[in-house]
């Protein structure tokens, strides 16, 4: 193995499957440093891609405090079923970190401790990641990057109780942005922080109600800028929705967002907003994260399959033993983007 | 007509005739039986065994131009099948001599299923250790290092 040359030791590495690099990584300071190069990440993802097939999607999914990386399989329509393929926190106990909330955006997570002390930047993929140490206080956050930059530049949006904060990663450091909302994105009466944003070209959006009007406007779609750092104008949803209806928002593909929408008065389950939903376009499934319905306090997390002509299937997610953390996964795909 | 013979020579001297088509498989022996026809070619830095190999490989997947020849008969699962018992049936040290034959002969399909059976030996290996025993590496990590990179992959998938 030794005498290999760098080319041929590229070839073999790159067809490990994504799942090995890390003890490849641990093997010894040539597999780690070639392991890192930025060929080598785009070959290994061209040549060895998470192995998905027809009907199913890849899903990073935070439960119970840590994240996991999830293959939900469609494939056979009447037993939909979801398995384990990783988990993304160290196997290794001693440094097991709790993870509260996780935010995506095209392959890079940023995800805060339990504690609320820290933040981290992270691609699973490269291993590559970066710490941000934070006072301790409950903020929402946002990912996004600039727009038209070759080199992404990557910003983190906090917020809470009217405060607005942008934190630079080229800069390491946080503005204080003049914000005033006119809008709330309150979640069962809950602070901001539950309410996950979905990010599509750099820019992250969520479902807002008008702050004044007491339900008598439609809930709307909010957009924060990323390049220009301001809240865009409203955008209208495509149905009316109000009060108490439940809107969900979630990305199809890296091109489109989806709203699933729950009205008040014909559902008969009511999801949790803060809860997230994947798609299988083709199917025309959703596929929603959340607790068990079945009783009203719930002690297991349960993945719901909802399509046309009444299709409902339930999947078993395992006990809840951290009942402050829904559920929440998005679909991932494996990139070699860069944090710097 | 007859079929056109090379000799390939082994590190050891030994001959292999082998059908040019077979042999011209490989880009380089390809390159040099034009150059340099009617001659024998010594490949100094492989074994016999590697050589021999080497040959059962290219014969099995030579596809013969002229029609007939029941060697070109094989399907393509039926040849994957054949290539995963082939690669199978060696013992690490040689699969690597192998790899680095089908890199010098330039024969890139074996060096695509030898690459990629080495990497199945790295995935079914379970921890960095044991990847280490089986091929042979040394653990030049010091103390800091390895947990640098602890850190560091905290969480890869």
């Amino acid at each position: 193995m030794d005498n290999l040359s760098k080319d041929l030791l590229e070839e073999i590495l790159s067809r490990v499957p994504t799942t090995s690099l890390r003890k490849v990584r641990s093997t010894c300071k040539k597999w780690n440093t070639l392991s890192k190069d930025e060929t080598f990440t785009k070959k290994h993802l061209a040549q060895s891609p998470p192995r998905t097939s027809k009907g199913e999607i890849l899903a990073i999914v935070l439960i119970n405090c840590s994240l996991r990386l999830m293959s939900v399989n469609l494939s056979d329509f009447d037993h939909p079923s979801i398995k384990l393929t990783g988990t993304l926190i160290s196997l290794n106990s001693s440094d097991k970190l709790d993870i509260t909330q996780v935010y995506h955006c095209e392959g890079l997570l940023l995800c805060v401790t339990e504690d609320y002390t820290r933040l981290v930047l992270w691609n699973p993929y490269t291993g590559e990641s970066r710490w941000i140490c934070v006072d301790h206080s409950k903020y929402a956050h946002a990912l996004g990057f600039e727009e038209g930059n070759p080199c992404r530049a990557y910003k983190v949006l906090r917020f809470a109780h009217h405060v607005h904060e942008i934190y630079d990663v080229s800069s390491d450091s946080w503005r204080v942005l003049d914000v005033t909302p006119d809008w709330k994105m309150e979640v069962d009466g809950e602070s901001d922080s539950n309410n996950y944003g979905v990010s599509l070209k750099g820019n992250v959006y969520w479902f807002a109600q008008d702050k004044e009007a007491g339900g008598n406007v439609p809930g709307f779609i909010l957009c924060f800028d990323f390049t220009t750092e301001r809240f865009a104008p409203r955008l209208p949803l495509p149905f009316e929705s109000y009060f108490e209806d439940e809107v969900t928002l979630s990305n199809v593909g890296e091109e489109q967002l989806a709203v699933l929408f729950q009205n008040l008065d014909t559902y008969e389950m009511e999801f949790f907003t803060g809860g997230s939903f994947l798609i299988d376009e083709e199917r025309r499934v959703v596929v929603v994260f959340d607790g068990d319905k079945n009783v009203s306090e719930t002690s297991r997390n349960t993945a719901y399959f909802i399509g046309e002509n009444d299709y409902f299937k339930e999947v078993d997610l395992g006990e809840v033993n951290t009942c402050e953390v829904f559920p929440h996964a998005f679909s991932y795909v494996p990139s070699s983007v860069q944090i710097n | 007509m007859s079929k056109k013979m090379i000799v390939l020579k082994s590190s050891e001297g030994v001959s292999f005739v082998v059908e040019e088509a077979v042999a011209r498989q490989s880009k380089i022996i390809s390159f040099l039986v034009e150059e340099f026809p009617d001659r024998e070619l010594p490949l100094t830095n492989m074994t016999s065994e590697i050589l021999r190999k080497t040959i059962e490989y290219c014969k099995k997947h030579v596809v013969e131009d002229d029609g007939g020849g029941d060697s070109s008969s094989s399907s393509s699962g039926d040849l994957k099948e054949w290539d995963v018992k082939f690669v199978a049936e060696i013992d690490q040290p040689r699969l690597m001599d192998l790899l680095m034959a089908a890199n010098y002969l330039d024969i890139p399909s074996l060096l695509d299923v030898t690459c990629q059976k080495v990497a199945d030996t790295i995935a079914a290996c379970n921890d960095e250790k044991e990847i280490r025993a089986t091929f042979n590496i040394e653990n030049d990590f010091t103390e800091e290092e390895v947990e640098a990179i602890r850190m560091e992959n905290q969480y890869p998938i």
